[in-house]
C-alpha cells in the first residue's frame, strides 16, 4: 500500500520539455488516473514514478520518503504496458510465477499467490495455455496477472486497454475497477481515452503539454471544468463552443443571439467563449426561456438519444435530446439554454471566467 | 439519380473465399443506406461489386432502371469516396477538385462553377490554392468528399471515409456528410464498421455478418429490435445485455429471479433476453403492475458526466444499467435491478440466434 507524491517535477528530452513543474498527489488505495492526448506527458510521469526515467527537477515520495535515485526494482511497483510481453514459450501459469520464482519464493507460496490471481482474474482455466492459445483480452488478463502475484504497494498502468476491440475494452475497464476495489491497491493509469478516465477514477488528472490542467473526481472536472481545454476533452460529446462577448447585463453572440450573463460575470470583457454540454440544450423552448434561434442542420438517433445539430448564425450546436424525435433538416427551431449549467471562457487565454461557488464543487466532489 | 437493386448477389474469390452469399437489397432514390458490420463481413466487396471495381460471381446489380453488370467502374455514373485520401500532392485544392470535370471535358467556366459551388458546401473555399501536404487530415477529406461532388453522378459509394479521422473530427465531419446527402438528395451507400456512425447517419443500416445480411432497417428499430444475437451484440453502447431465460407463467425468468414481461408469441425452449442498459433501473420501480426485480451487487460504476453505466453481477450475470449522473449507489453496494421499460425484451432462440415471437413492426416501441 502506497501514497505517491510528485514534487515540482520537470523532465526534458533534449530540447522538448515533457513534463514542467508537476506537482501530484495520489492517495493510498485510491484508482488515480492520468488523461491527456498524445504527447500531454503521461507516460514520461508514469516512467519518473517508475524510476526508468531521472527527472532533471523535483522528487517522487513513497509514503513521504523520497525515492531520488532509488533503482526501479527497489521501489517496488509493477508496471503493466499495452503490449502485454508475455514470454511466448511458456504457459499462463509460468507467465504469472515467473517474477516470483525470480525472487526465490517457496513453492507453494508461488502456488498459493497464483491460485489467488487467477481466481481473481478469473483465469483458473487458462492456466495451462500458451499465449499464443489466448485471445488478445485473456492475454491482457495474464499480463495484469503477472503484475499482480508480486503483490506491489502501487500499480502502474500504461494504456493496458488500448489494444483491444471495443466490447473487450468496455468489459475490461469493469473488470480493473471490480480487482481495484477487491484488491485496495494504489493503481495509478494512464490514458487518451476520456471514457476510460471518467468510468475508472476516483480522481483524475487531465494532462496536456506536459501541463496538469485540473485534478478532480470525474463529476468535478465534468460539471466544472477548470479552462476550454479541459471542458472539449472531457465529454463524449464535445461541449459546444460559441463565440460571445458581455454588454452590461447581456450576453451578446457573435452570430448575433443574446442571453442574460450568467452569475458571476457581469464586467467579464474582451472576446468570450460560452461553454454548454448538449444535454444542457432544450429543442422548441418558449419564448420567454433563454434561448438561441437557428435551424435545423441534421439529425442523429443514437438509440438511447438523439444528437439534433442545429445551425445558429455560422456556428453549430449540438444539442442532446430522447431517443424520439422528428425534426426535418431545414426546420427552424428555438434551442433553450440551461444557463445555470453554462460555462463562460474567455476566448484568448481559454480560462474559465466563471466558477462555481466552491460549495458545489465540494458536492460535486461527494458524489463523484 | 437513381435507386439501387442487388438480386442474388454472390461473390467467391479465386482461393474460394466466398466473401458475399446471394444477397438481395433494395435501396430507394435519395437513400442514405448504410452497410454495417467487422472486418471481412463481406460489405466492402459489395460496395465495390456496386462500383464495378469487383465483379461478382452471379446475381445483378441495377443502378436506376439498368443492369450494370457489364459496365465498367468509370461508366456506372457513381462517385466513390474511400478511408484514404487519393488526392494528387502536386495539385491544389481546387484543380485536384476539378480534376474528373476536366477529364470528361467540361466547359473551363461551368468547371469554375461547380468547383466553387461544391466548396461552399464544404466550407473549404479558404483552402483551394493550397496543396495537400498543406492541409490536415480532415480538410484533405474535404477535399476528396468536393472531388466526389462536383460529378454530381447518380450514386454516392463511401467505404469508411471517416476511419482516418480523429474521433472528434469524425463527429464533426458525419454531421457534414448527414446534411450534404439531405440537400442533395442523392442515393448514397456508406460503408462502416462503426455502430455509432450507422445509427447517426443511414436512413436505413444493413448488419451484415459473414457475407450475409442480417436485418435491415432504421437505425431506431435496428436499435430497438435486432432480429438475431450478432445484430444484439453489435448495436448500441454498452451493448444489449443478453441472459438465458426461462417461461414462467405470464413472465420471464432470468439470472437471480429477475422478471421480465412476456412478450407475445413467445412460449418456452432454450432462450435468451435481449435487454438495453436503459430498460433496466437499479433500485427504481417500472411501471405499475411490472415484476419486481432481483439483488445484485454493483461492480463498476462508470460515471460518464451526462450518465451513469453501472455493471451489476446479477446472479453471475454481468448487467449494464444506464441510469441519471446523480444514481448515488457506489461498488459494492447490494441493489435491486428491475425492468422499467414499458414494452416487452427481445427474445432470441438461443440455437438459431434469431427472434422468437410476434415480431412488432418497424418503430412500434
Amino acid at each position: 500500500m502506497s501514497r505517491i507524491d510528485l514534487v515540482n517535477v520537470t523532465k526534458t528530452f533534449d530540447d522538448v520539455v515533457a513534463i514542467r513543474d508537476l506537482s501530484l498527489s495520489v492517495e493510498d488505495g485510491s484508482f488515480f488516473v492520468l488523461v491527456g492526448p498524445s504527447g500531454a506527458g503521461k507516460t514520461t510521469t508514469l516512467r519518473v514514478i517508475a524510476g526508468l526515467e531521472v527527472p532533471d527537477r523535483g522528487d517522487v515520495l513513497f509514503d513521504g520518503q523520497p525515492a531520488g535515485r532509488t533503482a526501479p526494482a527497489a521501489r517496488d511497483v509493477a508496471m503493466v504496458f499495452q503490449s502485454y510481453a508475455l514470454y511466448p514459450k511458456q504457459t499462463a501459469r509460468g507467465n504469472l510465477a515467473s517474477p516470483l520464482r525470480a525472487r526465490r519464493l517457496p513453492a507453494d507460496e508461488i502456488d498459493r499467490r497464483i491460485a489467488e490471481v487467477a481466481a481473481l482474474l478469473h483465469i483458473e482455466h487458462l492456466l495451462d495455455r500458451r499465449p499464443e492459445q489466448l485471445s488478445g483480452g485473456e492475454q491482457q488478463r495474464v499480463a495484469l496477472g503477472r503484475a499482480l502475484v508480486r503483490s506491489p504497494r502501487a500499480f502502474l498502468m500504461d494504456e493496458p486497454l488500448t489494444n483491444l476491440d471495443v466490447k473487450l475494452r468496455v468489459e475490461m475497464r469493469a473488470e480493473l475497477t471490480r480487482i481495484h476495489n477487491t484488491l485496495g491497491a494504489t493503481f495509478l493509469y494512464v490514458t487518451n481515452d476520456q471514457v476510460e478516465a471518467m468510468s475508472m477514477a476516483d480522481r483524475l488528472a487531465v494532462l496536456n503539454q506536459g501541463v496538469i490542467q485540473q485534478v478532480g473526481t470525474p463529476a468535478e472536472v465534468y460539471d466544472h471544468p477548470a479552462n476550454r481545454f479541459v471542458a472539449t476533452f472531457i465529454g463524449s460529446s464535445r461541449m459546444n463552443l460559441l463565440g460571445c462577448s458581455v454588454d452590461d447585463d447581456v450576453l451578446v453572440g457573435d452570430a448575433g443571439w443574446k442571453l442574460p450573463v450568467p452569475d458571476g460575470a457581469r464586467g467579464a470583457s474582451g472576446k468570450l467563449q460560452l461553454g454548454v454540454r448538449a444535454e444542457n440544450l432544450s429543442l422548441d423552448a418558449p419564448a420567454d426561456v433563454p434561448g438561441l434561434d437557428g435551424v435545423v442542420y441534421a439529425v442523429e438517433p443514437l438509440g438511447d438519444r438523439c444528437l439534433v445539430d442545429v445551425e445558429v448564425g455560422d456556428e453549430i450546436v449540438r444539442v442532446k435530446t430522447g431517443p424520439d424525435v422528428d425534426y426535418e433538416a431545414g426546420r427552424p427551431v428555438r434551442v433553450g439554454v440551461d444557463m445555470d449549467r453554462v460555462h463562460l471562457f474567455d476566448a484568448v487565454s481559454g480560462e474559465a471566467v466563471r466558477r462555481r461557488s466552491t460549495a458545489a464543487t465540494d458536492r460535486a466532489g461527494a458524489t463523484g | 439519380m437513381a435507386g439501387i437493386r442487388i438480386e442474388g448477389l454472390h461473390k467467391r474469390f479465386d482461393d474460394g473465399t466466398v466473401a458475399v452469399h446471394n444477397l438481395d437489397l433494395d435501396i430507394a432514390d435519395g437513400e442514405l443506406f448504410v452497410l454495417l458490420g467487422p472486418s471481412g463481413c463481406g460489405k466492402t466487396t459489395t460496395l465495390r461489386c456496386i462500383a464495378g471495381l469487383e465483379h461478382q460471381t452471379r446475381g445483378d446489380i441495377f443502378i436506376g432502371d439498368e443492369l450494370v453488370n457489364g459496365r465498367r467502374a468509370g461508366d456506372r455514373d457513381i462517385a466513390m469516396v474511400f478511408q484514404f485520401y487519393a488526392l494528387y500532392p502536386h495539385l491544389t485544392a481546387r484543380d485536384n477538385i476539378a480534376f474528373p470535370l476536366r477529364a470528361q471535358r467540361v466547359d473551363p467556366a461551368e468547371v469554375r462553377r461547380r468547383v466553387d459551388k461544391a466548396a461552399a458546401m464544404l466550407k473549404i473555399t479558404s483552402l483551394l490554392d493550397r496543396k495537400p501536404s498543406r492541409l490536415s487530415g480532415g480538410e484533405q477529406q474535404r477535399i476528396a468528399l468536393a472531388r466526389a461532388l462536383v460529378r454530381n453522378p447518380k450514386v454516392f459509394l463511401m467505404d469508411e471515409p471517416l476511419t482516418n479521422l480523429d474521433a472528434e473530427l469524425r463527429i464533426d465531419m458525419r454531421t457534414e456528410i448527414k446534411h450534404l446527402q439531405a440537400e442533395l438528395g442523392t442515393t448514397m451507400v456508406y460503408v462502416t464498421h462503426d455502430q455509432v456512425e450507422a445509427m447517426s447517419l443511414g436512413h436505413r443500416i444493413g448488419i451484415m455478418s459473414q457475407g450475409r445480411l442480417e436485418q435491415v432497417g432504421p437505425p431506431l428499430e435496428v436499435y430497438r429490435h435486432p432480429a438475431t444475437l450478432f445484430a444484439a451484440g453489435f448495436i448500441g453502447t454498452p451493448p444489449m445485455n443478453l441472459f438465458p431465460v426461462s417461461v414462467d407463467g405470464a413472465t420471464l425468468v432470468g439470472p437471480a429471479g429477475l422478471r421480465l414481461p412476456l412478450p407475445d408469441g413467445v412460449v418456452g425452449g432454450d432462450l435468451v433476453a435481449g435487454v438495453r442498459a436503459e430498460w433496466l433501473g437499479v433500485d427504481r420501480h417500472g411501471p405499475p403492475g411490472a415484476p419486481a426485480g432481483a439483488k445484485g451487487t454493483v461492480v463498476a460504476r462508470e460515471a460518464l458526466g451526462d450518465e451513469t453505466i453501472f455493471v451489476v453481477d446479477v446472479g453471475g450475470h454481468s448487467l449494464s444499467v444506464r441510469e441519471s449522473p446523480s444514481a448515488p449507489q457506489r461498488e459494492g453496494d447490494t441493489v435491486s435491478v428491475s425492468y422499467v421499460a414499458s414494452e416487452p425484451p427481445r427474445v432470441y432462440d438461443a440455437t438459431t440466434g434469431r427472434a422468437v415471437g410476434d415480431l412488432v413492426s418497424a418503430g412500434a416501441r
